[in-house]
């Protein structure tokens, strides 16, 4: 095809889930079908990936120096939520409930790939901790052997600033039956039984 | 992903879907999964496993020490290299750590020193390389990868020259002193170094502390 249409269908590789024949159908369509949609669609590219950055606080995305939640007054000031992505903080806002502030990670630790505290800006959020009215930091990592490194070190770095720190209870899924889960689940949700 | 087999030692694969795998246990670190793979190549395709023994759990420092443990083996074993012996150790290695009050720092020593017994860089604690005679209680030595202990006139740096007492006890695997454990850690650490490379370890990392400094 024309070196133009190669390019585009290289240039659409880089998305996860996207092989050659996905991308070569994309851009048939675009051309094809959707002009001026393909258009639209590289100028919002463009204007997104130039205009988003990390908010100053909570190192979400966002394009202003502050992401809404950090300027929003109604938050709850007192209460941190630790996540590793910025899909984990729409997870819990669609979930409601949780009316405190947030600190994506953008990642966890794992020394093997290379990822260490520097990458995930955990001295930020000691310094947001140190420097604000906060009494409980809720880790709200995911359930991986990484996720558990991540939660103990920041867990240990903010054990002297005397603060309640917790970690989300992990067990069996609301409608879960106890037949078809995992041994470990069952282990976990065990452990963190609950009186009733 | 790298998987350290008892058969083949160390190898990676492709494991498509692993993540976000719903019906499946995950594939997680420190778990001992039977295995099958296909391919020609180095680089395999897992094409199906499951969990072979109930799956252990690492906690708090021991986890970082567990990940520490991870690193080594897969920056320094390579591909396809059998290390039965190996293989026995990191599982028991693994198994101590998840139980939270059965893990001592002697264990992680032996471990490093199995390693790079099993690399090819065994360490000689019980009589100098060169000439053959026996460490003795008393005398300073200074330890270099290539020639072992030898001798040393006294002590010019307390990274390198250790007591011979010290030598003998990690030999015997009596960990009982401070200054033993001290030493045993330096040991290893140079003998680590050179075949680290330049590269840093990320776990290291995780175990200093910012606030505190301590390790």
């Amino acid at each position: 095809m024309s070196p133009l249409i190669d390019q585009l269908i290289e240039a659409l590789r880089i998305l996860p889930g996207v092989g050659p024949r996905s991308a070569q159908r994309m851009v048939l369509h675009l051309l094809e079908k959707n002009p001026e949609g393909g258009l639209n669609l590289a100028n919002c590219l463009k204007a997104t990936i130039e205009g988003v950055d990390h908010c100053k606080k909570c190192r979400n995305l966002t394009e202003n120096d502050l992401c809404s939640i950090c300027e929003n007054p109604a938050r709850n000031d007192t209460e941190i939520c630790v996540v590793e992505n910025p899909a984990d903080v729409i997870a819990i806002e669609q979930a409601g409930g949780f009316r405190g502030r947030y600190f994506v990670l953008m990642g966890h630790l794992s020394p093997i790939d290379g990822i260490g505290p520097d990458d995930l800006g955990i001295e930020v959020l000691v310094e947001n901790v140190k420097s604000g009215p906060v009494e409980e930091v809720i880790l709200a990592v995911n359930l991986t052997v990484e996720g558990e490194a991540t939660a103990h070190y920041i867990s240990e770095l903010l054990r002297p600033l005397n603060i309640i720190i917790s970690r989300l209870a992990h067990g069996i899924p609301v409608g879960g039956e106890l037949e078809y889960i995992d041994g470990s689940t069952i282990a976990h949700a065990l452990e963190g039984r609950k009186k009733i | 992903m790298d998987f350290f087999t008892l058969k083949y030692g160390r190898l990676s694969a492709v494991a498509r879907g692993a993540r976000g795998q719903k019906k499946k246990v995950a594939l997680q670190p420190f778990t001992p999964f039977v295995i099958s793979l296909t391919g020609s190549g180095e680089l395999k395709t897992l094409k199906n496993y499951e969990i072979y023994e109930n799956p252990v759990c690492l906690l708090g420092d021991n986890l970082l020490i567990g990940l520490y443990v991870n690193e080594l083996l897969v920056r320094l074993l390579g591909r396809f290299d059998p290390m039965v012996r190996l293989f026995d150790s990191y599982k028991t290695l693994v198994i101590r750590l998840s139980n939270k009050q059965g893990f001592s720092e002697q264990l992680l020593r032996c471990f490093e020193i199995d390693l790079l017994t099993d690399l090819g860089y065994g360490i000689v604690f019980d009589h100098e390389v060169s000439t053959g005679a026996a460490i003795l209680e008393q005398k300073l030595y200074k330890y270099s990868l290539e020639g072992g202990f030898v001798p040393a006139p006294d002590v010019t740096d307390s990274n390198t020259v250790f007591q011979g007492k010290y030598l003998l006890a990690i030999g015997q695997g009596d960990f009982s002193l401070t200054s033993t454990r001290m030493a045993a850690k330096k040991i290893v650490r140079s003998a680590l170094k050179p075949l680290l490379g330049d590269k840093p370890l990320h776990s290291r990392k995780l175990f200093i502390k910012p606030a505190s400094g301590n390790q």
